[in-house]
């Protein structure tokens, strides 16, 4: 009798790296990342690369043009490859439809590559020389016309050389996959990451990441430099799916929602980064900005209703297709005695849950989510700043863009990827490749302010009267809200005050220290072991 | 009294298109239409129209007209302002306004409008007409030009719309006008109140008095109060309905107290997990809360959230899945967001032999019950 290693691996409750289907899924998930290179590769070589607000007068027409051959071998092969694996059924089953399906598209890629490439190549030879000395000329449409602030513009064989090595790497990657080739993440790299990661270095990585997305955002806006982010990241996801328990979670189906999240949430910051890039160095330059220069309008019907139509049509589709093809979980069913360990809110509030292990219930469950939807519906009365009406910019909102982005991208969507990922059993925090171990030990030992201080610092035991206990941490919290707003005017804000009056620097001030006391609170936990700066559990009172 | 005019009166009497003359009902619309027609002569608020009237009027006139209610008020404007406005003034036994302008040579400004709507109709610039008075029978609209409308179905000239009706309205005046006439002794024509319905759909004073009294004012008073007093005593009953559904009269609720068993039954160190499905709490038996050996019930309800936690016989330490609060066997809370120790609940020693535990007592530890005696049982 033929027994089958999965059927070995559930018995014996070993967690497979690699599977046969695990494998197959990621010789196509490689070939997608190959297409996309193929693309940018070709893109590069042919296609026009006049950027965002340059402008097209006076240079000769383009003489690059992508030929016609090789879109039909491209789409040809892909066509093929599609008519094979339809017909699966009818063809002998010595015939391996798959594999041969798979090297036909793989081939297309990379002719698509290396005919990209080397055309560019060919092509710079030409008009060049040897020796490129001829690069200083006048700009063609030939040429890529960077937009204002990017950079200067960049070298297209250069780049779709780069791209074309790119899509090669990850088709051959995609290749061994499909040849059964057992290639899974060296062990070294998975514990590296492990061991650093935990909720201390992942918040704070992501909010040094943050910093640096906004002290290097002329380098993120450069095209060049976004599609190495996008390649890193096909690369670090494609191989992290070999290990069992990051597929087994980011497969999850109530996940998979989140890895979309990551990918629209990064695309969509990028794009606004950028445009805001350019438009502060057109500014800078006295140019008008992206949005003056095409004003374009039009019309809410037909234009805008057919297009809401449509999306409307095709989201519909999406999510149809979508929950027929990953059903809903469904648990247990629901007991006030027994809960799943871990037990998780819905994706979306997995941030607020995140901020339930730091604060009291009322604090992180009512009063701060309040003062979230508060603040948003402030923000019009608070902000004095008449400029940046209409069009992107950073330079010219920077209070409220580093505000508004942290407290969405790393205080909200940082902590929702932090509770869905990395929270296991017990909620405990595990790296991306650990296994969940219900039994997995990490001491937490939390302590209060007043045991702190009375008991640790002044070595006494703590008083019995309650306002004489908590008087530390009620001093603390005091300050915190009473002593920082004038010094904060004093450091910061002087302009704001003077611009928008007393009330609306407090009430700014109020909900920066209110926002901020997330951060800070984390930071204490994981540093201090702080539980709570003043506990009353007597009267259901803890900061 | 006279019956209201339907509207399909009103509209068969514009088609019929002479209805609206006074001088069709010269007798039967004496009184208020005189001074209306007084009114009229002085009423040349009316952009100057031309005297001779070769045109059709225009919508402004027509409509300027219908305010004044004096159909013939262009014909009967004269040239020359220069006319005492006193002239108008006691035939009217109005207040004078004093005109804005001797020369009518343009439009009134909205000031001098309103000025004059606010003197209650009189004519600002009364130029009235080289003082000639206007008689009383002079029905004016006489000589406007009595043009045949068509049916009203199939009138397509806007001006002409407005004439049909402008007609209908003063032939509502008139009949309204004819009513207050009849319910009142007549009275002469100087000593008619210049709100006698000059205006039609907006009911002058004497008008709204006389409808006071009438049928349906009378009608309509306890109709709203009924309304009120039903929408208030079912607001009210629904209220008590609410109130009384906060207590049923069976409750069915689990009895609290249950038998768990001798106390022989329980090892030292260790948590019991067979009642926390069905009752919701674990019989602990240890020494390390105060050095006893002693036996008591933890709900297993986390006191961060509510989520039920787990033993975890390994850690010796309840663990809740939500948050990650820890709890060390005793229940008092060691790690993660929960603030204060897990709740016990009443044990004693039933006739039987049996601990009871009764859930409808609780005992916290921060508000020092945990030394109560009906909060643990000595082991054996």
């Amino acid at each position: 009798m033929e027994i089958k290693p999965e059927l070995v691996n559930t018995l014996l409750d070993v967690h497979p790296d690699l599977t046969p289907g695990v494998m197959t899924g990621l010789a196509w998930y490689f070939l997608l990342a190959a297409m996309l290179n193929a693309a940018a590769a070709a893109f590069v070589a042919y296609q026009e690369m006049v950027s965002e607000g340059a402008s097209r007068d006076g240079l000769a027409p383009r003489t690059r043009k992508l030929p016609d051959a090789l879109v039909v071998v491209f789409f040809a092969l892909y066509g093929v490859a599609t008519l094979l694996l339809l017909a699966k059924g009818f063809l002998p089953k010595s015939f391996d439809v798959a594999t041969i399906g798979y090297g036909l598209c793989a081939l297309a890629n990379v002719i698509l590559a290396i005919t990209a490439g080397a055309d560019a190549a060919h092509w710079a030879e030409k008009k060049y020389g040897h020796d490129g000395a001829a690069h200083a000329g006048p700009a063609t449409l030939d040429d890529h016309i960077p937009a204002v602030g990017i950079g200067g513009p960049i070298n297209r064989t250069l780049w779709s050389i780069v791209w074309a090595v790119c899509a090669v790497i990850f088709q051959a990657m995609g290749l061994v996959y499909i040849l059964h080739g057992e290639y899974a993440l060296p062990d070294f790299i998975r514990n590296a990451i492990d061991l650093v990661s935990g909720p201390t270095t992942f918040f704070t990585g992501a909010t040094l990441a943050f910093f640096a997305m906004y002290f290097y955002r002329k380098y993120l806006a450069n095209g060049v430099v976004a599609w190495w982010m996008v390649n890193a990241f096909l690369m670090f996801f494609g191989l992290s799916m070999t290990d069992f328990d990051f597929r087994d979670i980011v497969t999850k189906p109530d996940n998979v929602p989140i890895v979309g999240l990551i990918v629209l949430v990064g695309f969509f910051t990028w794009l606004s980064l950028r445009r805001a890039v350019i438009n502060d160095a057109r500014m800078a330059q006295g140019l008008p900005n992206l949005e003056e220069l095409d004003p374009e309008k039009t019309l809410t019907w037909p234009d805008l209703v057919y297009t809401e139509l449509i999306a409307m049509v095709a989201l519909t589709i999406f999510l149809v297709v979508w929950a027929i093809a990953l059903q809903a979980p469904l648990e247990q069913p629901a007991s006030s005695t027994t809960a799943p360990n871990p037990s998780k809110a819905p994706w979306y509030f997995l941030g607020l849950q995140e901020m339930l292990v730091y604060f009291d219930p009322w604090m992180a469950g009512v009063v701060l989510p309040s003062l979230i939807v508060v603040g948003l519906m402030a923000m019009p009365y608070i902000d004095t700043n008449k400029q940046g009406n209409g069009y992107y910019t950073i330079a010219q909102r920077k209070f409220a863009y580093l505000t508004f982005q942290y407290g969405y991208l790393v205080l909200w969507v940082v902590l929702i990827l932090l509770g869905t990922f990395l929270r296991g059993p017990n909620w405990n925090f595990f790296g991306p490749y650990e296994y969940w171990d219900v039994h997995k030990l990490i001491p937490l030992n939390n302590v209060n302010l007043s045991e702190i201080v009375w008991v640790q610092m002044l070595g006494t035991r703590r008083p019995d009267n309650i306002i004489l206990r908590e008087l530390p941490g009620i001093l603390v919290v005091l300050g915190y809200f009473v002593v920082l707003p004038p010094l904060m005017e004093r450091l910061f804000f002087r302009k704001m005050r003077e611009q928008g009056g007393w009330i609306r620097y407090s009430v700014l001030a109020m909900l920066i220290l209110f926002m901020a006391s997330l951060p800070i609170k984390m930071v204490l936990r994981w540093t201090l072991n702080l539980k709570y700066l003043v506990a009353i559990p007597e009267y259901f009172f803890n900061i | 009294m006279a019956e209201r005019p339907s509207v399909k009166d009103i509209l068969a009497a514009a088609r019929k298109g002479g209805a609206a003359k006074p001088a069709d009902g010269g007798e039967a619309a004496p009184a208020p239409e005189a001074p209306a027609a007084a009114e009229a002569s002085g009423a040349p608020a009316v952009p100057p129209p031309a005297p001779s009237l070769g045109r059709p009027l225009t919508l402004k006139e027509k409509l300027a007209a219908a305010r004044g209610a004096a159909p013939g008020a262009p014909a009967a404007a004269a040239p020359t302002p220069a006319a005492p406005a006193a002239a108008a003034a006691p035939a009217t036994g109005e207040k004078v306004v004093p005109p804005p302008a001797p020369s009518i040579g343009r439009p009134l400004t909205l000031k001098e409008k309103l000025a004059a709507a606010k003197s209650g109709g009189v004519a600002p610039a009364a130029a009235p007409s080289g003082g000639v008075p206007v008689a009383p029978k002079a029905a004016p609209a006489a000589k406007a030009p009595a043009r045949d409308l068509p049916p009203l179905s199939e009138i397509s000239d806007p001006r002409d719309l407005a004439e049909a009706l402008r007609q209908a309205g003063a032939k509502k005046d008139k009949e309204l006008a004819g009513a207050d006439a009849k319910g009142a002794p007549a009275k002469p024509a100087a000593k008619a109140k210049p709100e006698a319905k000059t205006v039609p759909g907006k009911p002058s004073k004497s008008a709204s008095l006389a409808e006071g009294t009438s049928r349906r004012a009378v009608l309509q008073f306890p109709w709203i109060v009924a309304g009120w007093v039903a929408f208030t005593g079912g607001l009210g009953a629904l209220t008590a309905m609410c109130g009384r559904f906060m207590f049923p009269n069976v409750l069915a609720e689990p009895p609290s107290t249950v038998k768990v068993g001798v106390p022989t039954d329980f090892a030292k160190e260790d948590v019991s997990e067979r009642w926390k499905a069905e009752w919701g709490f674990w019989i602990v038996r240890t020494e390390r809360y105060n050095g006893q050996d002693i036996l008591f019930a933890l709900q297993s309800v986390c006191t961060h959230l509510g989520c039920p936690p787990n033993w975890l016989a390994g850690e010796q330490k309840f663990k809740c899945p939500c948050h990650g609060s820890g709890f060390y066997i005793s229940g008092i809370n060691f790690e993660g967001p929960a603030p204060r120790p897990l709740e016990r609940f009443r044990v004693a020693i039933a006739d039987d032999g049996q601990i009871m535990v009764d859930k409808s007592a609780k005992f916290q530890e921060e508000l020092a019950q945990w030394s109560d005696p009906d909060s643990f049982l000595p082991a054996v």
